[in-house]
């Protein structure tokens, strides 16, 4: 009977470890395949362009070295390509990443050339393209939800211009002159990033006020809180009035204050109640220690360390009057014990 | 037999440790979570990073931590795009969210790429999965670790891999396009610009009829019979590789010659591989290659020519 019932336990913890396991291998050699198909179309488009690029420089001898190596390369990745028609992905894997390493290795001894600098003159201005882009997006949402944004549309077009230029003067090969044209891009950005920024003023007035009166009404809204955060009340109601009279940095700058210095409280609170729990413990086990039943001491002294444990939580959350009200509770039952 | 006062003094013992070894920490709320990362490098070393976050919606402010340490053209915005203020302190870069918990930066930096000789190395270490997106003149050439999936947009090649510390390098190579391409780009940017003038409609009806025609020409094409001794051609070669093998056999019970894309399908291969297997088979002299309706006809040598190839194979 006991037999029986040993074997039925095992198998069940047996059945209960496999089937986890086998569902965690599946998905893991799902993403070795994916990964060994991945790197392997890597090293193919690595191994053909390394290549094109050395052939460019037809009889030099230093070129014909570094094409022998290429093909070790070659042969590794033909292994790996084996490899992976036969499913074995993390041979694949390996072989493939040797591969790159020679590859890696050919490509560092490569000189350079001037071509690089005719790409470099291209991207400068896709880098810039996409800066546009994304401030072109930004103004088409700005004028959807409502805001004024008509002068910058006319930056933006002149911004446009601009990049237009520096790829024209890139495609030709004037490197200096697209340069020139991206740094004057660069300028007219940051200034249509202020422009649109300004058109948001508002918006974010808006916003700074809710954020500080969703505050306050929550520190309202807990007595001990109010009781305890009066100065960062104050502060609060000062920083209101700031946002009102459109001094958006400076009252951020003073939430910020009064939300730190809560923080700063709720940590010392938070350690000073610990200290304390810590000196009650070590004086019920000297009267537990004389016989004295101090069971329902003991209990209360739990229920204070899990109420500190959960002020502890919910201050790392940034919910500082949740926080507090643990606090409280805490100090309530803690009352009773002293 | 451990009485039940006693587990209990165990439990309050081992929770008040626990609170002396936490207290002495002090307690700092989580500003945010990293929820993606997008880097895009460009071949004058510079990186755009557009990097997304959720913020705590309590805190009225966020400490950011960017990587690099100079940035450009900087720009954080909420998920519905309202562009939030910023400054930079000690600790970092301070972003006044307002409670609001969708953010995105982007912003450029040139202190995650340096460049040896021509090889450059782009390193970052994400704190999630990081999309790396590289122009086509930009090639992979080494990486520190697998990558979890590659896809192309256009002419980028997208690239993911894991968080952690991420180490890949490249080279920047204009790789121009083989003769036949290039004559390809000449028509196709001429025919664009007829495009322009006569219109949408019209490059359809081009490309379709051009479609159709090369099907036409690959389909119309009459493939020769021949009967090819293929062991002979083999005994002559016996180093050649099981998989070489393999395909001169299919090639000669087909007659003697067949499509590169039959041959993909037949023998289930990419096009880089079957290509670098129909150049092996050019470089031993025992096939060749020719154009027929765009498409290339493989086909075994006469015996005579078969001993040294000359042909000079296309790109894939």
């Amino acid at each position: 009977m006991v037999v029986k019932a040993a074997a039925i336990t095992t198998l069940i913890l047996l059945a209960a470890l496999t089937v986890p396991q086998l569902t965690l291998t599946e998905a893991e050699a799902g993403g070795v395949k994916n990964s060994a198909y991945a790197l392997n179309q890597i090293l193919e488009r690595a191994i053909k362009n390394v290549q094109t690029v050395l052939n460019e420089e037809e009889g030099n001898k230093a070129y014909e070295a570094l094409k022998t190596r290429l093909e070790e390369a070659e042969t590794l990745a033909e292994r790996a390509q084996k490899a992976l028609n036969e499913g074995a992905y993390q041979d694949a894997l390996n072989i493939s990443l040797k591969a790159l390493n020679i590859v890696k290795s050919i490509a560092a001894e490569i000189k350079e050339s001037e071509e690089e600098q005719i790409v470099a003159a291209s991207h400068s201005t896709l880098r810039m393209n996409a800066i546009l882009c994304n401030l072109k997006n930004l103004t088409d949402s700005a004028a959807v939800k409502g805001y004024n944004v008509s002068n910058l549309s006319e930056k933006l077009e002149a911004v446009s211009k601009l990049v237009e230029e520096a790829r024209s003067l890139s495609a030709k090969g004037d490197a200096l002159g697209a340069g020139r044209r991206v740094a004057e891009t660069k300028i007219m950005l940051g200034h249509l990033v202020s422009s649109l920024s300004q058109a948001y003023a508002k918006e974010k007035i808006k916003l700074a006020e809710e954020y500080v009166n969703k505050i306050l009404t929550r520190i309202s809204g807990a007595e001990d809180a109010k009781s305890r955060f009066k100065e960062q009340i104050e502060e609060l109601n000062s920083s209101k009035r700031q946002i009102q009279a459109g001094n958006l940095s400076i009252a951020i700058k003073r939430v910020n204050e009064a939300m730190k210095r809560m923080e700063k409280n709720l940590n010392e609170e938070i350690k000073e109640l610990s200290d304390e729990l810590l000196t009650l413990e070590k004086r019920l086990n000297v009267i537990k220690a004389r016989g004295v039943n101090i069971e329902r001491e003991e209990k209360m002294l739990q229920e204070v360390s899990k109420l500190v444990e959960q002020a502890k939580a919910f201050l790392e959350k940034g919910d500082y009057i949740t926080a507090r009200m643990k606090l409280a509770e805490a100090e309530d039952v803690l009352e009773r014990l002293r | 037999m451990v009485s039940e006062s006693n587990t209990k003094t165990v439990l309050i013992a081992a929770t008040l440790a626990l609170l002396l070894f936490t207290n002495t920490v002090h307690a700092i709320p989580a500003a945010y979570e990293p929820k993606r990362l997008t880097a895009t490098i460009y071949a004058d070393g510079y990186v755009l990073i557009e990097y997304e976050v959720e913020a705590n919606p309590l805190l009225p402010s966020i400490n950011l931590t960017l990587f690099g340490e100079r940035f450009e053209d900087l720009i954080i915005v909420s998920g519905d795009g309202l562009l939030l203020d910023y400054n930079f302190t000690q600790n970092g870069l301070e972003v006044n969210t307002l409670g609001l918990t969708d953010i995105k930066v982007s912003y450029l930096t040139q202190d995650l790429t340096n460049k040896t000789g021509r090889l450059w190395t782009f390193t970052i270490d994400a704190p999630v999965d990081i999309t790396v997106k590289l122009p086509q003149e930009l090639t992979v050439v080494g990486l520190n670790k697998a990558p979890l999936s590659i896809s192309s947009e256009g002419e980028t090649l997208t690239i993911v891999f894991e968080g952690g510390m991420l180490t890949l390098n490249y080279i920047v190579a204009l790789i121009k396009p083989t003769a036949t391409e290039q004559s390809e780009v000449r028509w196709w940017g001429w025919l664009g610009y007829t495009a322009l003038v006569a219109g949408v409609v019209f490059v359809g009806a081009v490309v379709t009829w051009i479609t159709l025609r090369r099907r036409r020409a690959a389909k119309s094409y009459v493939k020769e019979k021949r009967v090819i001794d293929v062991e002979k051609i083999l005994a002559l070669k016996p180093d050649l590789r099981p998989d070489d093998k393999e395909v001169l056999r299919f090639l000669a019970e087909a007659g003697g010659e067949a499509f590169e894309a039959e041959l993909r399908s037949r023998f289930n291969l990419p096009k880089t591989s079957m290509w670098r297997m129909v150049r092996r088979l050019q470089r031993e002299g025992l096939v060749g290659v020719k154009k027929v309706g765009g498409q290339n006809l493989v086909y075994i040598r006469e015996e005579p020519e078969i001993g040294g190839g000359t042909d000079v194979p296309q790109n894939p």
